[in-house]
């Protein structure tokens, strides 16, 4: 019965360790066919997935939940690591070095998906690892590269500061309250106690290690340079499901009532979430690397997703859960163009787009979606994201909060400018005649299936905003 | 007729998403885009028979449930206003479709999203929803965007010209965003009807109101070119392709106007009451301000922008004396002086495309050389002048009275302004006239050719004709607004009697 809530989970990890023996011992199949195999695999426990009712009961004594909204962002995540699978085969460099690569994915996935489900804070510990070990590795995989090692090196120390700050954190909050387990913790603070200064001081240092894993500030500064650096199918795996499973993360911590902390707790992320959608914005004006400029970007909708976050209500839970959904989609559309581009050039330059839509309409017509997306524009779904997280922040109101819509809605048009740059590229440019890009039939599905996610949830979002309010309230 | 709206609606969008995956050159891109435009002309002049002249609510109103819970449905309806509005939209994207010729390329995707622009206008004037409407005006921008960007007149400028418009209006589009979002918080709703109802059991207090009526009013003021928010304008509308400016000029443009009667001054009766003053001061800088640069023009499209833009301040003026006369006459304008601006532009758009030039002095003698084309221009000229006789002289007048029969004085001061402003655009239309379509015929000259043919001269009569028609019987169209009209404005022409009457004591 216990086992009933992680057997997504055991079966990315057996899956895992399947690639890495059939690469071992049969050396003679294609790396390239396990990894296709491994996707579809991954598409078959997402329909498995389907078959699973949620669990009332917290399981493993109260650690770890199966309740409706792990269930959902579990689905959501899986689909993410089917996309980002295929984005992973199709890279030379990755194949060459046998199925390591994927095996390492289905690991950090197995992780995330229990970060969808843990309910204490020491398992909470044990699945950000899980997931951060595997992406150490994955950022600096292609290890002769060295501005991939660099990248990988900056993951790395970033990664250990705020592992360490995650786990002092957990230790004052287990020294506060005398329980890790997260509804004990909340009884214990109801309680009431001399020590909530305490508890005060350790939530903030885990929302802080947390923060490492979202690109929060002050802990983005690896962001722009990890994505750039990183094989691009890392990159792409870190920019969706990575951030998508620190964000559910937080908002079970929300949810529970742990975070934030008291006045001072909220006022700190109001902050947190301002300066980290300022920097993002900001910083992506001026970048020309299009991997780089999605770090940025990456940055900037955190900031987005924070502000979700902090309204704390039902109906910006509701937003949050809705824009992480789009947003997964959005990101890997965009990521899974750019592989592809940068495979046929070799450089992720935005000039290397110069006149992508006469060398290949599918990908610029992908990119032009995945862009107007990001940016926020009608009829595509992150323009609903933005539009459901500041409606709900102007819900709430007060002023803290109307400072934090209008900074919302002024981002969106700044950062239309370097979104519009790369289409501009893409569409306006001209080009130097290089010949067509030639495009995968895998990557074509993926492709496909991320441009109906955009243009489904933008045009007709009732069916999950109907889903999403029955898991979150209204 | 509910579902006829509906399809006016949707039939360009669908054509547009037909259009870009379809196979086939220009031939069967421009006459996709031709059948399209003069369908929806069609269904629009229906509509326009069809509609009820004693009602003042919208009608032809259908809903599709979209999603639920936040009070957002896909809504639409047209009263008496989104009526004029409509068939502006209607004839404006008829003739923009038959003036588009030489194109360069492209022709299949730059069709696509000509239709997307015009259904997109189609929304967002017929829209009881408040969201829906924001949704097709923030689309709006996406679709001008690409199509000066791409098929702009000007290899550098008009990438520069582009970039700069959509990030001045989509900055408009946001503010409008955030302040219908604190309306359908306090109202309970973003549908319209049911938003008025809230507002009127909950009010604001006035100083909110007037926070958000600003916030609203530099929203829309983007779109209608309110100076000093117009700078992106001028640019953007000379490096647009023809039909493209003519659309942004006449149709975009009027989103503003719209958006202004529709949303910030009934949803917002005392703050658009507080801010009074604040349009009358509007209304006279960019009434002398666009005249007095446009004085100074020597681009014939710069020109033709700037006075729009002194146009614009005629139609703070109307909406600023807010009684029936005055927001009529704002109607009248919506329609005429987009008409007028929009003529102007095809023909201007016409003689660039053949003589390459812009600038007034290097097509004179247009007259002799090309009749049909310099007698258009004439015409044009003098109708955005407003000589009696067109529509344009009619709204003037109207906006005029409004303003004066208002009876505060700084709307008074501003309607002698907006007189002298008349004097101005005469000077400027006439002096262009003279130089450029009179005058000694210069080199470029000779690489005209007239229009001869009926199609080529059809979109020009089509103009012409609505402008004349309006101009001589201008109760076709005062008949279907006024009640609606009046619904506007009942709340504050009751006081404003009340003010007038204690002034005669």
């Amino acid at each position: 019965m216990e086992f009933y809530g992680t057997q997504l989970e055991i079966m990315l990890v057996l899956l895992g360790v399947a690639g890495l023996l059939v690469n071992a011992f049969l050396p003679r199949v294609s790396p390239r066919l396990i990894g296709g195999l491994m996707a579809i695999s991954v598409g078959a426990v997402l329909v498995y997935s389907f078959l699973l009712q949620p669990a009332p009961e917290p399981l493993f004594g109260g650690f770890y939940r199966m309740d409706a909204s792990a269930l959902f962002f579990k689905r959501l995540l899986l689909a993410g690591t089917c996309l980002a699978l295929v984005l992973a085969m199709e890279s030379e460099a990755i194949r060459a070095e046998g199925t390591e690569f994927f095996a390492l994915m289905t690991f950090a996935s197995a992780g995330m998906l229990m970060l969808a489900s843990v309910n204490e804070f020491v398992c909470l510990f044990v699945a950000l690892e899980l997931v951060t070990l595997c992406f150490y590795v994955l950022n600096s995989f292609l290890n002769r590269d060295v501005v991939v090692l660099e990248a990988g090196l900056k993951y790395w120390v970033m990664g250990a500061i705020s592992a360490s700050l995650t786990a002092y954190g957990i230790g004052y909050i287990y020294g506060a309250t005398g329980q890790t387990q997260f509804d004990a913790v909340r009884a214990a603070l109801a309680a009431g106690g001399g020590t909530t200064g305490a508890y005060g001081f350790g939530s903030t240092l885990v929302l802080l290690g947390l923060g490492f894993k979202l690109a929060m500030v002050p802990f983005q500064v690896w962001a722009p340079d990890v994505y750039q650096g990183a094989p691009t199918p890392a990159s792409a795996f870190l920019a969706s499901c990575s951030k998508v499973a620190g964000f559910v993360l937080l908002l079970r911590l929300v949810g529970a009532g742990l975070l934030p902390y008291g006045s001072s707790g909220l006022t700190l992320m109001v902050w947190l979430a301002g300066l980290t959608l300022l920097y993002g914005t900001l910083g992506a004006l001026a970048q020309t690397d299009l991997k780089r400029l999605l770090g940025y970007s990456s940055i900037a909708h955190a900031g987005f997703l924070l502000m979700g976050l902090v309204v704390g209500t039902a109906p910006g839970r509701v937003a949050l859960a809705y824009y992480l959904t789009q947003y997964l989609f959005t990101v890997l559309c965009a990521f899974l163009v750019i592989s592809t581009v940068a495979k046929a050039t070799g450089r992720t330059g935005r000039a290397t787009l110069d006149g992508l839509y006469r060398r290949s309409p599918v990908l610029a017509l992908a990119l032009f979606m995945a862009m107007m997306s990001l940016a926020g524009v009608p009829p595509l779904s992150g323009a609903l994201g933005k539009f459901f997280i500041l409606l709900a922040l102007v819900k709430q109101g007060g002023s803290a909060f109307y400072v934090l819509a209008v900074l919302g809605a002024l981002a969106s048009v700044i950062s239309l400018f370097f979104y519009i740059g790369v289409i501009k590229a893409a569409f306006v440019a001209a080009d130097g005649g290089e010949p067509a890009i030639p495009v995968s039939l895998p990557t074509r599905l993926a492709i496909g299936l991320c441009m109906a996610v955009m243009l489904g949830l933008g045009i007709w979002p009732q069916p999950l905003m109907e889903l999403l309010r029955g898991i979150f309230g209204n | 007729m509910d579902t006829l709206l509906l399809l006016t609606i949707l039939l360009p969008l669908g054509a547009a998403a037909l259009l870009l995956p379809l196979p086939g050159g220009v031939r069967i891109a421009r006459g996709l885009a031709l059948t399209v435009t003069s369908m929806t002309l069609a269904m629009t002049a229906a509509l326009f028979l069809a509609f009820d002249r004693n009602t003042s609510g919208a009608q032809f109103m259908s809903s599709i449930p979209w999603l639920s819970g936040y009070g957002i449905s896909f809504s639409v309806g047209l009263d008496g206003i989104s009526l004029a509005a409509f068939l502006l939209t209607a004839l404006v994207a008829f003739a923009g479709v038959l003036v588009s010729r030489d194109l360069k390329g492209r022709n299949r995707q730059f069709y696509a999203l000509y239709l997307a622009l015009v259904g997109g206008a189609f929304g967002a004037f017929a829209s009881t929803n408040l969201f829906f409407f924001y949704f097709f005006a923030e689309f709006e921008v996406l679709c001008s965007y690409v199509l000066i960007a791409g098929w702009g007149r000007l290899k550098e400028s008009s990438d520069r010209a582009a970039m700069q418009m959509t990030l001045f209006v989509a900055a408009g589009a946001v503010l409008i965003l955030l302040a219908f979002m604190v309306l359908a918080v306090r109202g309970g709703s973003f549908d319209l009807s049911a938003l008025r109802e809230g507002l009127q059991r909950n009010p604001f207090p006035v100083a909110e109101q007037s926070v958000l009526f600003v916030m609203l009013l530099a929203g829309f003021g983007v779109l209608i070119s309110v100076w000093p928010l117009h700078v992106w304008a001028p640019p953007a509308y000379a490096a647009a392709p023809t039909s493209v400016s003519m659309l942004s000029a006449g149709v975009l443009k009027q989103l503003g106007v719209y958006g202004l009667l529709r949303f910030a001054v009934p949803l917002l009766p005392d703050g658009a009451h507080h801010c009074m003053p604040l349009l009358a001061v509007l209304a006279i800088i960019n009434i002398l301000y666009g005249g007095l640069i446009a004085l100074r023009q020597k681009d014939w499209k710069l020109l033709i922008s700037y006075g729009s833009i002194s146009h614009a301040g005629y139609i703070l003026l109307g909406i600023a004396a807010m009684n029936r006369v005055g927001v009529g006459g704002v109607v009248v304008m919506m329609f005429a002086g987009a008409l007028s601006v929009t003529l102007l532009f095809a023909l201007a758009g016409a003689v660039e495309e053949q003589a390459g030039t812009r600038e007034i002095t290097r097509f004179s003698g247009l007259a002799r050389h090309a009749p049909f084309i310099g007698g258009c221009t004439v015409i044009a000229a003098l109708a955005a002048a407003g000589l009696p006789g067109f529509a344009g002289f009619v709204s003037e007048i109207m906006v005029l009275a409004g303003a004066w029969m208002n009876g505060s004085v700084l709307l008074r001061v501003a309607a002698a302004a907006g007189t002298w402003g008349l004097v101005l655009t005469a000077v400027y239309m006439l002096r262009a006239v003279r130089e450029g379509v009179f005058g000694p015929p210069a080199v470029d000259i000779l690489k005209i050719l007239d229009a001869r043919t009926f199609m080529s001269r059809f979109p020009y009569l089509l103009l012409l004709g609505a402008l004349l028609a309006v101009g001589v019987a201008p109760r076709l169209l005062v008949d279907p607004i006024q009640r609606s009209v009046a619904v506007l404005t009942a709340t504050h022409e009751s006081a404003q009697v009340n003010r007038t009457t204690m002034d005669k004591r």
